[in-house]
């Protein structure tokens, strides 16, 4: 067994420190790995002049080439053959180019592992039927979106009453079904199971303010219920609001607690998830480590400071992702003294990268382009 | 937060009494007897006479312009707001009295009349642009709405009351809304009192003003523009590039006239690439005289994100990064020749560019097409500068006048004070 399988075996998925020496082996086989597998990523480290040698202590995980992950979104980049591809996913962005991510047969293996383990340690899975709503694309022959992939694997994590999708295929467009919508929460609300609803944030806001607007009393779904959202609001950021108002928002229309709304920072480039604390914070897993890079010098910064988001991880093997820059700005914090039980680091995103807010009257890429790109699902 | 109506201050608590009366304040006030342009004419430049313009300059400093470019940004401003250069723009665009029947036909006559009531939708780019926006609609007579756009500090508002303190009878020809974007009743409230809404600002903005603005109501768009330079091989090459150098490093891009992508006619990379050497040479100059300001974080995020993708390309050598030691300016060669947008603040796209091809590159974005620059020799001017035209081009103008505007001069193609007035008729036969 190599060290990679042996991280994503190792039990404790906030231990750090334990795991330290294991998530560095496995670093240092994956940048071997992606070196042996795949041309561009040769040429990349060759042309610098890296090695897996230079990857001695954790703090030199910063020395890993980092992939903008915009690269994707114009290359075709592979460390595996055609034939072994078994996920061809997209991120969700709804105009422009969406980057193309082609997951094996190992990665899935070990992807699904850790989601499992995740999902375990934040008691997300259950015996109880279930019924669902998700707000997003019904599943469809031929749709690859990322997060209809992981909405619909999410819909395992208790057995399912009932499924209802709120974006209906409706040949070959798509609807918001907002009465099926409705309808399935006042029934879902009469049958007093717990619900899980899952989607962006966006929708789940247009859903509960619609309910709102349609003078639609509160509903009292039951307390064990859970809301999953993910991909932040995209497009619909204009209208976003701060993740304790939507959550009161949930708590007041349908009854659900606040600690039971979880948000997820996950995103097709990088494969690894980020499920909230009951604190409502994203810490840091053993699988990865996330560093902030200034924007300038692209030098690691502590605590506390914006910067360009990093992921590193071992987890791909089919792509050189072994250190992404996402086209996020986040800080990372300490997470010491949240209080959840999880002491590892935790990050906030603070909005988009490389989309500048236009101060001048040139066009903008994302003009040019005809609309701003979502990345992460 | 304060506004300003039929040029009075009013406080926010005031706003909703005022705006119940809008409309029947602003019906007696069309009933006026038309402006008398020289009296606007002489308050511009009281109002000019009498601002202190340091406070302006460092609100400009305060937005990451260096010191000597506040002055001349100010400076410019200035000399185009002097009654010779305002007579002059109003002779060149609207001719000598506008106002004034003339006949065209026998017993037929035409002369210009203000739209009416303009409602501008200020843009916060350029700081002082709404002022100017509504100074161009009382020079051509007619009543104006401005929606502040925000960030912008109180600029607007305060030269604006002092306009009317200069010249009171201005006062039920200006009102001033400091609300936000999101308030699209008020929006629509004020865009039902308009003849015309005049909008400055990116795409995104001008596809929300259509959004919720009614679909007889004239919208007179002022958008985001993408401009370049196009250079063919010859003797002018080098004096050309310095040029070009001076150019990027005096306007660090940020007009609608700036470059954001230089082609070079040839097919030969080695031809880039000495473009490119020479370039390089020419920046590191004239960054030396005129030092780069402070980037804010958004454009160095937006700036670093570019440079890193270039480098990922360069590996597979479609793409290459020519960055300054300091960092301060950055010339990036694609080989796939593309008209496309670079971040700014001194970072150009480098691209080969065959003459055949041209066309149809700048076609995909019509629609934002402004400048180009040219340098070329002097037999093939004319078939470039035509095809330009014909792609959608306004202007051109040598590498070292991209950013230079003479008084009067069209802005996107069009005279802007007659989008500010129409042609009237009477037929008494």
């Amino acid at each position: 067994m190599n060290f990679r399988e042996k991280l994503f075996r190792y039990k404790k998925i906030y231990d750090l420190e334990g795991s330290e020496d294991l998530f560095l082996a496995a670093m240092r086989e994956s940048v071997e790995h992606h070196e042996y597998h795949c041309t561009f990523y040769k040429e990349l480290i060759q042309n610098i002049g890296y090695t897996s040698d230079q990857l001695k202590k954790i703090e030199d995980i910063a020395s890993i080439p980092a992939i903008p992950v915009d690269f994707f979104k114009t290359h075709e980049i592979r460390s595996i053959e055609k034939e072994e591809i078994k996920i061809h996913a997209t991120s969700s962005g709804t105009m422009g180019q969406k980057s193309q991510i082609f997951i094996d047969k190992s990665t899935l293996k070990l992807g699904t592992k850790m989601i499992i383990k995740a999902m375990l340690y934040h008691k997300f899975v259950s015996i109880i039927p279930t019924n669902y709503l998700i707000l997003g694309y019904e599943p469809k022959a031929g749709n690859e979106m990322g997060n209809v992939k992981v909405l619909t694997g999410m819909t395992r994590l208790a057995p399912a009453k009932e499924k209802v999708f709120a974006i209906r295929s409706i040949g070959d467009a798509y609807q918001i079904d907002y009465f099926g919508v409705m309808s399935a929460l006042k029934r879902y609300a009469r049958q007093r199971l717990p619900v899980r609803i899952m989607g962006f944030p966006s929708y789940l806001y247009m859903m509960l303010t619609a309910m709102k607007e349609m003078n639609m009393p509160p509903l009292k779904l039951s307390k064990r219920s859970i809301v999953f959202t993910g991909g932040g609001w995209k497009k619909y950021k204009d209208m976003a609001i701060q993740k304790e108002a939507l959550y009161a928002l949930v708590e007041e229309m349908l009854g659900i607690p606040s600690e039971n709304c979880r948000d997820f920072y996950s995103a097709v480039e990088h494969s690894v998830a980020y499920p909230e604390c009951r604190h409502h914070r994203m810490h840091v897993p053993i699988w990865s480590r996330v560093l902030i890079r200034d924007v300038n010098t692209l030098e690691p910064l502590g605590f506390n400071q914006a910067g360009f988001l990093n992921f590193i991880s071992p987890l791909v093997s089919s792509m050189p992702l072994s250190s992404v820059l996402m086209g996020d700005m986040a800080v990372l914090r300490d997470g010491s003294q949240c209080g959840c039980g999880i002491t590892t680091p935790y990050f906030e995103i603070l909005g988009r990268a490389g989309t500048r807010v236009s101060k001048t009257c040139a066009s903008s890429a994302s003009e040019l382009l005809g609309g701003q790109n979502g990345t992460h699902i | 937060m304060e506004h300003i109506f039929r040029g009075r201050v009013i406080r926010e608590n005031e706003l909703d009494y005022y705006l119940l009366q809008l409309d029947d304040i602003i019906n007696e006030d069309l009933l006026l007897p038309p402006l008398d342009t020289e009296m606007v004419i002489r308050a511009i430049w009281t109002l000019v006479e009498q601002t202190d313009f340091a406070d302006f300059k460092q609100l400009f400093i305060d937005n990451g312009k260096a010191d000597w470019k506040a002055e001349g940004f100010i400076q410019s401003i200035k000399k185009s707001l002097t009654p010779a250069a305002l007579h002059q723009k109003i002779v060149r665009e609207l001719g000598e009295d506008f106002y004034k029947w003339v006949e065209v036909e026998p017993g037929i006559q035409e002369r210009q009349q203000p739209l009416g009531v303009l409602f501008h939708i200020g843009a916060g780019n350029v700081l002082a642009l709404s002022v100017l926006s509504v100074l161009e609609g009382l020079l051509t007579g007619n009543i104006n709405v401005l929606k502040l756009p925000s960030y912008e500090g109180s600029i607007s508002l305060t030269l604006l009351k002092r306009l009317v303190v200069i010249e009171p009878r201005l006062a039920p020809y200006i009102y001033v809304f400091d609300i936000s974007s999101e308030d699209v009743e008020i929006l629509k409230k004020l865009g039902n009192v308009a003849d015309a809404i005049v909008v400055w600002g990116s795409d995104k903005a001008i596809h929300g003003i259509r959004q919720i603005a009614p679909a007889h109501l004239p919208i007179i768009q002022w958008g985001h523009r993408l401009s370049f330079a196009y250079l063919t091989p010859g003797q002018h090459l080098t004096s050309s590039l310095e040029q070009f150098a001076e150019e990027i490093c005096l306007s660090d891009q940020q007009f609608c006239t700036s470059p954001q992508c230089l082609f070079v006619e040839t097919d030969d990379m080695a031809v880039i690439d000495a473009c490119g050497k020479k370039l390089e040479e020419a920046m590191t100059e004239q960054a030396k005289k005129y030092p780069a300001a402070t980037i804010q974080i958004h454009d160095q995020a937006e700036i670093t994100w570019t440079k890193e993708l270039v480098k990922m390309a360069s590996v597979l050598g479609q793409e290459q990064l020519i960055e300054s030691e300091h960092k301060d300016f950055s010339i990036m060669i694609d080989t796939q020749p593309s008209l496309k947008a670079s971040p700014l603040y001194r970072n150009i796209w480098l691209m080969p560019m065959k003459r055949s091809e041209l066309l149809s590159i700048l076609r995909k974005h019509k629609g934002h097409l402004q400048t180009a620059g040219l340098a070329c020799h002097e037999e093939d001017y004319d078939d470039l500068s035509n095809l330009f035209y014909r792609a959608g081009v306004s202007r051109i103008t040598t590498f070292a006048k991209m950013s230079q505007t003479y008084v009067g001069e069209p802005h996107d193609g069009k005279p802007t004070l007659l989008q500010y007035i129409r042609t009237v008729c009477k037929n008494k036969n």
